[in-house]
């Protein structure tokens, strides 16, 4: 009797979902922004560097005009020896290239998406890796997750992976996904009701990786809402064993 | 052998009655004829001076010489490094270039000496956070492509392939302020300054 339970309990497999799950990313577009004590050192070695260098050309010119002033103010040379081509000071220089510098406007680092807190942006968090998350029906409940889609016979993962994607945000992106193995697994259970109904136990999610190059996602009707989340935000936002797998494949965390 | 005498004895026949379709090709021992090859005499040799001949030949030579020897002599002389050699101006102006010693107080020093301290950690601990990052991204393929073996070694068989396409790979670095949008930039003269070194 015994024996007859154990090959029953073998020989029923369990069936699972493969999925296909994108993790698109847009990559810092500006350098990240120095912390206090890389400021402070950073500091203390330019001090360091001037203390040990010698004048440069421009000093010694600015030093020149120091003591003609000077030579000046007692008397010892006229001004109309001076020759009108050196008139210009080392000091008049410095301030006209400063202003040629001020006439320049640079970009600011932190743009108009980040004041007005839009997290559908692209253009918000320059300095940080963008992801891309979506909100989706999954059962009953609604979930913060990476894109997903299932995989069909056939198919290699990546190829699911580049259709899943072209599902999820639409034709108008350019993306590289970063080689043909999955970077990061997980997997769940469905729910009871539906495990008995369709003799599926669950889905196995393999994640890719893919940066974003060019174009921007489109609204879908297969999920509700999306977001661009720095991975502050996506610890927020995913529920906690899904955040747990992602976070082994997302390089730049410090959650 | 008998075959053969036979075939030589129709073709006789051949030629000698109808003398216009000369057939030369059929039997082994017919005459052939070979590809015209339009040759012509052959021309005779210029017989040159001996003395000429010589004079060319160390001229030749002269030349080749000339052109190691000034070969040998660049070899002699190194490109200037400008950022290693030190100017001449510079060494005799030393004096009047000179900065005034600063002097520090302790507190000072003492600041500096504890933020290099810092630094240090602050560098160690970033190297061990990245070792720890470069683990969890192997450790989380390694446990991807084991699952993925376990379900399917043929898609695990298409998932370790070389993805030929990342090379060459070019990367765009990020930059210290965004680029301004629609920026057009200024129109410059360009002037090649690279020295050449012969």
């Amino acid at each position: 009797m015994l024996t007859f339970f154990n090959r029953t309990y073998s020989t029923q497999k369990v069936k699972w979902d493969i999925m296909a799950g994108i993790c698109l990313q847009r990559k810092p577009v500006i350098t990240k922004s120095l912390t206090n004590i890389e400021v402070n050192y950073q500091n203390i070695l330019q001090e360091i560097e001037f203390e040990k260098s010698l004048k440069s050309d421009h000093e010694l010119r600015h030093d020149k005009d120091v003591q003609r002033i000077e030579q000046l103010k007692k008397g010892k040379i006229n001004f109309d020896d001076a020759d009108p081509a050196t008139n210009q000071s080392a000091q008049d220089y410095l301030d006209q290239n400063k202003e040629e510098l001020l006439k320049f406007k640079l970009s600011s680092r932190i743009t108009e998406a980040d004041e007005k807190m839009d997290n559908k942006s692209l253009n918000r968090k320059l300095e940080e890796n963008l992801i891309f998350v979506i909100k989706q029906k999954l059962g009953h409940d609604d979930f913060w997750i990476l894109p997903q889609g299932l995989w069909t016979n056939g198919e290699t993962l990546k190829e699911t992976a580049e259709r899943v994607l072209k599902e999820s945000c639409g034709n108008h992106i350019r993306v590289r996904f970063y080689g043909n193995a999955p970077c990061g697994f997980y997997k769940y259970k469905y729910p009871k009701t539906k495990r008995e109904q369709s003799n599926v136990e669950g889905a196995k999610i393999f994640f890719f990786k893919a940066t974003l190059l060019d174009g921007n996602v489109e609204e879908k009707c297969t999920w509700k809402d999306y977001e661009w989340a720095t991975v502050q935000e996506l610890n927020n936002r995913l529920i906690h064993p899904y955040m747990k797998s992602i976070k082994l494949f997302l390089s730049n965390y410090n959650v | 052998m008998f075959k053969f005498f036979k075939s030589l004895t129709t073709h006789h026949q051949c030629v000698s009655v109808a003398a216009r379709n000369l057939s030369t090709y059929g039997g082994p021992l017919l005459f052939r004829a070979s590809a015209p090859m339009f040759a012509e005499p052959l021309k005779k040799k210029k017989r040159l001076d001996p003395q000429i001949l010589k004079a060319r030949e160390d001229r030749k030579r002269k030349k080749i010489e000339k052109s190691i020897r000034k070969l040998e002599k660049v070899a002699k002389t190194f490109k200037p490094i400008d950022e290693v050699q030190l100017m001449a101006l510079l060494s005799n102006e030393k004096n009047i270039r000179q900065r005034p010693a600063v002097e520090h107080t302790v507190d000072q020093l003492e600041n500096r000496l504890s933020l290099v301290k810092q630094w240090a950690k602050h560098k160690h601990d970033e190297h061990y956070f990245n070792l720890q990052v470069i683990n969890d991204l192997e450790y989380s393929q390694q446990r991807a492509l084991n699952e993925l073996r376990e379900v399917s070694e043929e898609l695990y068989q298409a998932a370790i392939e070389i993805d030929e396409s990342l090379l060459p790979y070019e990367l765009i670095g990020p930059v210290e302020t965004p680029p301004i949008e629609n920026y057009e930039s200024p129109d410059g003269e360009y002037i090649d300054v690279t020295k050449k070194w012969e």
